[in-house]
């Protein structure tokens, strides 16, 4: 039975890229599919992309310097374990410390927010005369008194 | 602590690291560090994210090294899963991150011009591994770049192996049909 890209495909992927290593009663089947056109416009793709992914692709930059830092992990990690909790803050607040600093933050916004409203409840006494730049007073009069002229 | 005679291997090591021995975690580093650098830049094509990502795990490696279970697993195909999980979650992140404001994204596609000089195989493979899924570019990466197994690959993905094989013929396709495209795209341009 004649092969099609799909089935070449599932057996590369199983048993690797040489076809002799493949199962006996297979390679019949591939050796007929490769000789067609499109087995030889398959394999033409293949041998092209092996070639891409055969190219070296080394990494750029200080391959030494990143070992280093590898080796230095364990050094660092006991300075952090050592210098962990005796700074200022770490003493202060101990393991709590992010919930602190949300607690507050959340008591300064209490804080502003209850001055704020305190302090526009005292300003009522300040009344602002907004009668003579109401504009719109004039308008519904002007209005007014146009309707009128009509009738 | 020194090692006489025969080289450990890795799990003897990583036992050892597990016992917090600096030595042994040395070795580990001198034998893999260069491997998992290469394989976190050949998925994320970026060296100071590569470099950043297998920091991590070795740093987990070195503070967890007591999880590893030899019976269950090579220590290879167990650090393989954590520079693989961290380079998927790596990708996650970045793709969840909004964009600034008035960003407009990059259009990747070369023109003409820019895909003369990109003749280099290098450039045309990774614009044809751009295409891939996350999932397909590490089988990729795992299968032709690092050189393991199919059975390696698929537990470092946590798959079982059928479904690493489909994942593997998938990326081969596609990979083949981006790369005909874009000859065809380039014929297309030169007329």
């Amino acid at each position: 039975m004649p092969m099609n890209e799909q089935e070449y495909d599932e057996l590369r992927a199983r048993f690797g890229a040489d076809h002799e290593a493949w199962p006996k009663d297979k390679q019949q089947n591939v050796a007929l599919f490769l000789a067609s056109r499109e087995g030889e416009a398959f394999l033409a793709a293949e041998a092209e992309l092996d070639t891409l992914l055969a190219v070296d692709h080394a990494v750029p930059g200080d391959g030494d310097a990143f070992l280093s830092r590898l080796m230095d992990i364990p050094e660092r990690q006991a300075r952090a374990a050592a210098g962990g909790g005796k700074g200022f803050f770490a003493r202060l607040f101990g393991g709590w410390s992010a919930r602190a600093a949300i607690a507050s933050q959340a008591a300064v916004y209490i804080v502003v927010l209850g001055v704020g409203v305190a302090m526009g409840m005292q300003g009522g006494g300040n009344e602002v005369d907004t009668e003579g730049v109401d504009l719109s007073a004039h308008l519904f009069a002007s209005n007014a008194d146009l309707y009128l002229e009509e009738e | 602590m020194a090692f006489e005679g025969e080289e450990p291997t890795d799990e003897t090591l990583v036992a050892r690291v597990a016992t917090g021995d600096r030595t042994a975690f040395a070795f580990l580093v001198k034998r893999h560090g260069l491997r998992y650098r290469a394989l976190a830049f050949r998925y994320l094509d970026d060296v100071a994210r590569a470099e950043d990502l297998a920091q991590e795990a070795f740093v987990k490696l070195w503070t967890h090294a007591g999880r590893f279970d030899a019976g269950k697993a090579k220590f290879t195909t167990w650090f393989h899963r954590i520079v693989v999980n961290r380079c998927l979650d790596d990708k996650r992140r970045k793709k969840a991150d909004p964009l600034p404001e008035g960003f407009d994204e990059a259009d990747n596609r070369p023109g003409a011009e820019e895909k003369l000089a990109q003749e280099g195989g290098k450039a045309r493979l990774r614009t044809a591994l751009a295409a891939l899924s996350d999932r397909q570019k590490i089988a990729v990466t795992l299968s032709y770049f690092d050189g393991l197994s199919n059975m390696e690959a698929a537990a470092a993905m946590d798959m079982n192996l059928k479904a690493y094989e489909s994942l593997l013929v998938r990326s081969r396709a596609k990979l083949r049909e981006q790369l005909q495209a874009e000859k065809q795209q380039l014929f297309e341009a030169l007329g």
